[in-house]
């Protein structure tokens, strides 16, 4: 059962390109009230520029409004291109997800 | 307009099958009546003709009478044969024409007629037996009485003949009044069967001119629609010239006469419509032992991006001749792209390459990394690492420095050379592979040789821009620091050349657990 301490969790997969933006974003947009978010992306292989810019943006706008953020990233390709985009140096990036919402409760 | 052709198409139908069923229902009225009175004249026309043949019997029975009786007065006057041949031959056609007569009234329904025709054969049997018969036989001893019979019955006959003569006379004017009324009636019907076609001509005329003008109008308007899509396919497809012009003018700067340094590099815009990118790439001569290069994509595609890659490449080029370092210069392009709202977003490599020093100096914002190919070994992937340009005012750069020595070669590129298969990872080996195979071939063009290696002849879906620096080796002793790492200005960001350092961030506790705290406690 959902409580105001679980985190909201958004769940994309496979690869995400610029005729997916409109679902991107929509899924993004479900959680920008929530507490704490677990953006679950271990089902993602590719994200181009475009799907690149809305992570980006979602999770700028998380850390600008102080909501914790974890970023849940199991694909080593898809892990490097979050490398390319620094998101890993700004933001909390985990390949388990037990570690991700430990980090998500001792931040809400 | 819509709201029109909707209506006329659901009712259309409705109203010109009822249309067609009310004139069917005309047509067969008018077929009914036509022939009814068609009918009823032909009955008229067949009455009249037995009524006129009945009153020429009538005639005839009388003149028949008239016959006998002339003969009968000869016979007395003369006592001749001969004067009684009048009477003999009318006796023998009078049963025939009053019989004929009769059967003409009954037909007629004139039943008064008719008995008083039948009374006329009687009457006249009777002359002929008991008057004619005994004066024409002798001389009769009772001849006055006989002549007064004869007179009796001859008076009672012309009588019956008066009736007859009456009720067909007073039919006759009826049947003509009758046909004067058919007549008249007929008239009409074709008077108003003319009008009726009259009238469906001219619907059938203006309906038809209707159809006509709504054709022509419909013709109009898929011309036109016809003519506002090409126009704009052709805005579409001169936009796209444009782009791909302006970003290929744009993107394609003269390389600097550089002693020291030989450039190569390559660029293909993606080959589906419309996807003209961003991509750029730069060399500038700081001074005599100061190269600036730079690589860059902009987020997005057309002309706005072919503009956006203006401005920001102006800005890294009018920064770079004051700012210190490539970190400094990525800081300040990446305000100037928060402040500019027409930029949305930017990737980009800025780097240093000091033939003094024998150092390359770069900073990366959200870009692939360079490729370092030493005089010695395997190419490698270079530090990067950082929040592309755009994405907040605050974001901070770092400088990176390794060794480059003299014959060593650097390669910038954009995503598109690595995201042929969506895997990036595959994308650096097969880059990698590539760098190194065009080292060993010696291509005096490594950029186009990279590019044919990695992508042959086929299509590509994004614009790739490939730069390579190489640094001349003219034999002459380095004047570079030896050893195989260079000291930096700032310590944390030392690195052996190629390898790929741990984060900056360190130090900070939320990383635990993370995939890259781990991949720290690997290396």
């Amino acid at each position: 059962m959902k409580t105001d301490d679980a985190p909201a969790i958004v769940r994309l997969a496979g690869e995400l390109d610029v005729y997916r933006k409109d679902e991107v974003r929509t899924a993004l947009q479900s959680a920008l009230q929530a507490r704490s978010v677990l953006l679950d992306l271990a089902g993602v292989t590719y994200a181009d520029s475009t799907a690149l810019v809305e992570l980006l943006h979602f999770c700028t706008d998380l850390k600008d409004a102080n909501v914790p953020v974890a970023l849940l990233i199991a694909a080593p390709q898809f892990a490097r291109l979050i490398q390319y985009a620094g998101l890993d140096q700004v933001f909390a990036v985990f390949d388990d997800r037990a570690a991700a919402l430990e980090y998500l409760a001792a931040r809400t | 307009m819509v709201m029109r052709s909707g209506f006329g198409a659901s009712s259309r139908p409705i109203w010109s099958a009822l249309g067609v069923v009310a004139f069917c229902i005309v047509v067969i009225a008018f077929l009914v009546v036509g022939l009814a009175l068609r009918q009823e004249a032909a009955t008229s026309f067949i009455a009249e003709a037995r009524n006129r043949e009945a009153r020429g019997l009538m005639f005839n029975a009388l003149k028949d009478q008239l016959d006998e009786e002339t003969g009968v007065r000869g016979y007395q006057a003369t006592h001749d044969a001969v004067f009684v041949e009048p009477y003999d031959v009318a006796r023998d056609d009078m049963p025939r024409t009053i019989a004929a007569l009769i059967d003409d009234l009954d037909a007629l329904g004139l039943t008064s007629a008719a008995s008083a025709a039948s009374d006329m054969m009687r009457t006249n049997r009777q002359w002929t037996t008991a008057v004619a018969g005994p004066l024409t036989t002798g001389t009769p001893s009772d001849s006055l009485r006989i002549e007064q019979l004869g007179k009796f019955l001859v008076d009672h006959f012309r009588q019956d003949e008066k009736i007859v003569e009456d009720e067909l006379t007073k039919q006759s004017s009826g049947l003509y009044d009758a046909s004067q009324r058919q007549l008249d009636y007929i008239g009409a019907l074709v008077v108003m069967g003319g009008l009726l076609i009259l009238g469906v001509g001219v619907i059938f005329a203006s309906l038809q001119t209707r159809a006509w003008d709504r054709l022509a109008q419909e013709r109009d308007q898929a011309e036109q629609a016809r003519r506002r899509t090409a126009a704009l396919r052709s805005a579409y497809e001169t936009e796209r010239r444009i782009a791909e012009r302006f970003q290929r003018a744009l993107a394609h700067r003269d390389f600097p006469q550089i002693p020291w340094l030989e450039f190569s590099a390559t660029y293909a815009p993606a080959s589906e419509e419309a996807k003209v990118g961003g991509d750029w790439y730069d060399v500038f001569a700081l001074s005599a032992d100061r190269a600036l290069v730079v690589i860059g994509d902009i987020a997005g595609h057309g002309i706005d991006a072919a503009l956006a890659m203006s401005r920001v490449r102006n800005a890294v080029l009018s920064a770079a001749l004051y700012q210190p370092d490539s970190a400094s210069i990525l800081e300040y392009v990446n305000r100037e792209v928060v402040r500019d709202e027409s930029v949305m977003m930017a990737t980009a490599t800025v780097g240093i390459v000091d033939s003094r020093t024998n150092v390359f100096e770069y900073a990366s914002a959200g870009h692939p990394p360079p490729v370092l190919l030493a005089t010695s070994g395997s190419p490698r992937m270079l530090e990067f690492g950082s929040l592309p340009l755009g994405v907040g005012d605050s974001t901070k750069y770092r400088s990176n420095r390794v060794e480059s020595a003299p014959g060593s070669m650097l390669v910038l590129y954009t995503d598109g050379a690595i995201e042929r298969s969506r895997d990036v990872l595959e994308g650096e080996r097969r880059l990698l592979e590539a760098v190194k195979s065009a080292r060993a071939e010696k291509d005096p063009h490594p950029a186009s040789a990279i590019y044919r290696s990695i992508f042959g002849g086929s299509e590509i879906n994004d614009d790739v821009a490939i730069l390579t620096i190489s640094i001349v080796d003219d034999g002459a002793p380095s004047h570079a620091i030896a050893g195989r790492s260079v000291s930096s200005a700032e310590p944390e960001t030392k690195q052996t050349l190629g390898d790929r350092s741990e984060p900056s961030a360190s130090g900070d506790d939320r990383m635990r657990g993370s995939l890259f705290a781990r991949s720290k406690l690997i290396a």
